[in-house]
C-alpha cells in the first residue's frame, strides 16, 4: 500500500480525553482526572484497516468514541475526509454521522430489546428522513441477508437471537446508512471462537464488497492479525507502536508489543518459546508514571525511561516506536 | 441473485415457521401474570369494583342522594341491601356512586402522575444539568408526610373533588419522577443509547424511543401504588371535609357522615369502609403481582 498517495480518511492528532474525578457532593471541587486517551495521532487511509490493541483500560474504546464524537475530546482534532469534525456545529455533526458509524462490543445491550429487528436496523436511514414502507422494509431484508440473517428474522425482538446472530444484527444496523468508515469497538471479544471467526470474515467481506475503511479495536492479538493492514498499540493512553501488519508481528520493536505478542497462546502442546511475562498491574491513569509510562514493568527499564518520556520516532516508513531503546535508522 | 443479498458465509438455521404477529396475550409476561396468584385475585377484585363504578346506573335506579326520612336508619335488608342513612338514603346506591367517584379521582392522579411524572423524571434523569435542581424540589416536597401535604394543598385550593386530585398529585409526582429518573440514568449509559447517538438520532428521538420504552416497568409498578394511595388518600381528605363537597357520595363523605351514629348504625360507615379496604387491597395485590413479573430485580420463584 502507498502511504504517500493520498490524504488518509481519517487523521487522529494529538487526542487528549481527561475524565475529571470530582470529590464531596454540595461543594465539589476537581482532585484528579483520569487521562484515558493521552495525546493519541494516527490517520487512516481509505479503504485500509487499522487495528488498535492494548489490554483493558489504556483506552483503546475511549479513543474509538472520541473519533465518532459520541463523547468530548480534551484536546486535539479529528479530520474525516479533510473536514475537522470537533470544529462542526451540532447539527452538521448530526448530518455528517451517516459516513461513520459503530459496531460494538455487547451484542445484548446494544440492541434496544423494545424494538424489531428491522427497526433497530432502518433506523439510521429513519432518521435522516426515509419513510417507513415496503422500500424501508426491503431494505431491511436485503441488509439482514447481507449480513447472513434471513429475511423473516425482520419482525423478530433481540431477544430471539444468540449473541452471534445479535452481531449480525449490529453490523446490518451499521451497514444502513452506507457509511464509509466503521468503528469495531470489540466487535468480536464478547463471541465464542468459532462465531469469532465467522463474524471476522464477514466484516472482510463487507469491507470488500462496500469499500469499507476499519479502526478495527481488539485486545485479541490473533484477530487483529488476521483483519488489519496495520496495527497501533497502546498502552495506558498512548501508543506506543505503530507498523503494517507484517512488520509488527514479525519484529515488534516496543518491549511492551514483544510482551503482547509472546503472550499469543500458540496452538502446539510442545512448542519451546520464549515468553516474556510482565510483572505487576498496570499502573493507574489517574496517575501514571513519569517518563516513559511503561518503564514500572518494563525489563529494560533505564534511568532516562523514568525522567524523560520517549517520542514517537519512525524506524522505517510506516513504522514508529516510542522507546528509548529503540534508535533510528 | 442481486448484489445486496449476496449470501455472505453464513447459513442462519432455517426454522421457517413465520413469526406470529405480536399479541399481549402470547407474551411471556402476560402468561407469568395470569399464573400469578396474588395479582389475579387482585385484578379480579379491582375489576369487580371497576365495573360496579363504571356501570352505577345499571346497578341501581336509586338516586344516591335521594332523601327518604321515613326510611332513615333501616339495617341492610331486601329493599335496602345496604341499609340507610340518617337520611333515609340507599347505602348501596351511595357506596356504588362512590366507587365512580373515588376511581375517577384515582384515576385523574395517576394520568396526571403519568404524565408530570415521565415528563419531570426523563428531564431530571436525561438532562444533567436539570438532575440537581429538579431532585431538590422533588426532596423538599418529599419531606413531608404524605397526608400532610395533601391536606395542606387541598385546604390551600378550597374543597372540591378536583382540588382533592391536584392535592394527591402534587404529593405523589415527586416520587414517580424519582423513579423514571432512576430508570433513565440506567438506560441512557446503555449501549443502544449510544448507538442511536452514532447513528445520528436527535435526544428528542433517543429519549422517546429508546430510554422512555425501557423504563416503563417499575413505572407501571408504581402507578397501580399510587391508584391505591390516591383512593386512599382521597377518603382520608373527603373525610377530613376537604374533598368533594358533602353530598357527593364518595367514600370518605359517606364514612364521615356515618361516623356519628356508629353505635345505633355501624352499617353506615362499616360496608363502605370494608369496600374502600378491599379496593385498596386489590391494588396493592395487582402493584406486587406486576412488579414479580415486570421488575426482574426482584423476581421470586414461584413454585
Amino acid at each position: 500500500m502507498t502511504v504517500a498517495a493520498a490524504r488518509p480518511l481519517l487523521e487522529v492528532q494529538g487526542l487528549v480525553k481527561h475524565f475529571p474525578i470530582y470529590e464531596g457532593l454540595m461543594f465539589s471541587r476537581r482532585v484528579g482526572a483520569v487521562q484515558a486517551v493521552d495525546d493519541v495521532s494516527f490517520s487512516i487511509q481509505a479503504g485500509e484497516t487499522l487495528g488498535l490493541v492494548g489490554e483493558s483500560g489504556c483506552g483503546k474504546s475511549t479513543t474509538g468514541r472520541l473519533i465518532l464524537r459520541l463523547i468530548p475530546p480534551t484536546a486535539g482534532s479529528i479530520r474525516y475526509d479533510g473536514v475537522d469534525l470537533q470544529a462542526l456545529e451540532p447539527e452538521a455533526m448530526r448530518l455528517k454521522r451517516r459516513d461513520l458509524q459503530i459496531i460494538f462490543q455487547d451484542p445484548y445491550g446494544s440492541l434496544n430489546p423494545r424494538m424489531r429487528v428491522e427497526d433497530i436496523i432502518t433506523e439510521p436511514l429513519v432518521i435522516f428522513g426515509e419513510k417507513p414502507g415496503p422500500a424501508l422494509t426491503k431494505r431491511a431484508r436485503d441488509l439482514l441477508e447481507t449480513v447472513g440473517l434471513a429475511s423473516f428474522h425482520a419482525k423478530r425482538y433481540p431477544h430471539e437471537f444468540s449473541g452471534g446472530q445479535r452481531q449480525r444484527i449490529g453490523i446490518a444496523r451499521a451497514l444502513a446508512s452506507h457509511p464509509k468508515f466503521i468503528v469495531c469497538d470489540e466487535a468480536v471479544s464478547a463471541l465464542d471462537v468459532s462465531i469469532q471467526a465467522q463474524v471476522v470474515n464477514l466484516l472482510q467481506d463487507l469491507q470488500d464488497e462496500f469499500k469499507l475503511t476499519y479502526l478495527f479495536i481488539a485486545h485479541d492479538l490473533g484477530v487483529v492479525k488476521h483483519i488489519s493492514d496495520r496495527v497501533a498499540v497502546m498502552y495506558l493512553g498512548k501508543i506506543v507502536e505503530v507498523a503494517d501488519k507484517r512488520t509488527l508481528y514479525r519484529q515488534p520493536l516496543h518491549p511492551y508489543t514483544q510482551a503482547l505478542l509472546s503472550a499469543i497462546p500458540v496452538p502446539k502442546p510442545r512448542a519451546r518459546r520464549a515468553r516474556m511475562v510482565l510483572k505487576g498491574d498496570v499502573p493507574s491513569p489517574i496517575n501514571p508514571p513519569t517518563g516513559c509510562r511503561f518503564h514500572t514493568r518494563c525489563p529494560y527499564a533505564k534511568e532516562v525511561c523514568r525522567e524523560i518520556e520517549p517520542p514517537r520516532i519512525a524506524i522505517a516508513t510506516g513504522h514508529e516506536v516510542a522507546c528509548h531503546l529503540v534508535k533510528a535508522g | 441473485m442481486t448484489e445486496a443479498s449476496s449470501n455472505i458465509g453464513y447459513a442462519p438455521e432455517l426454522d421457517e415457521t413465520p413469526p406470529q404477529p405480536w399479541a399481549f396475550w402470547r407474551t411471556d409476561t402476560f402468561q407469568r401474570l395470569i399464573r400469578h396468584r396474588a395479582f389475579m385475585v387482585g385484578a379480579v377484585l379491582f375489576a369487580i369494583v371497576a365495573l360496579v363504578g363504571a356501570l352505577a346506573p345499571l346497578i341501581t335506579s336509586v338516586d344516591p342522594n335521594a332523601l327518604s326520612i321515613r326510611n332513615k336508619f333501616k339495617p341492610p335488608s331486601w329493599e335496602y341491601p345496604f341499609g340507610t342513612d340518617n337520611f333515609g338514603r340507599s347505602q348501596l346506591s351511595r357506596v356504588v356512586y362512590g366507587a365512580r367517584l373515588s376511581l375517577g379521582i384515582g384515576l385523574g392522579v395517576l394520568v396526571l402522575n403519568a404524565v408530570f411524572g415521565v415528563l419531570l423524571g426523563a428531564a431530571a434523569g436525561y438532562v444533567r444539568k436539570l438532575d440537581g435542581p429538579l431532585m431538590r424540589v422533588a426532596d423538599a416536597f418529599m419531606a413531608f408526610p404524605a397526608i400532610l401535604l395533601a391536606i395542606g394543598i387541598a385546604a390551600a385550593l378550597g374543597p372540591s373533588s378536583m382540588t382533592a386530585v391536584i392535592a394527591i398529585s402534587v404529593v405523589y409526582i415527586p416520587r414517580t419522577a424519582r423513579i423514571v429518573r432512576a430508570s433513565v440514568l440506567v438506560v441512557r449509559e446503555m449501549e443502544f443509547v449510544q448507538a442511536a447517538l452514532a447513528s445520528g438520532a436527535t435526544h428528542y428521538r433517543i429519549v422517546r424511543k429508546h430510554v422512555l420504552p425501557n423504563c416503563m416497568a417499575p413505572l407501571i409498578v408504581q402507578l397501580s401504588f399510587i391508584f391505591a394511595y390516591a383512593v386512599l388518600t382521597e377518603a382520608v381528605l373527603s373525610f377530613l371535609g376537604l374533598g368533594a363537597a358533602p353530598p357527593a357520595p364518595t367514600w370518605g363523605n359517606i364514612i364521615a357522615e356515618g361516623r356519628t351514629y356508629m353505635r345505633e348504625a355501624e352499617w353506615i360507615t362499616l360496608i363502605p369502609g370494608i369496600v374502600l379496604a378491599v379496593t385498596v387491597l386489590s391494588l396493592n395485590l395487582l402493584g406486587d403481582g406486576l412488579r414479580d413479573v415486570l421488575d426482574p430485580r426482584l423476581k421470586v420463584q414461584q413454585g
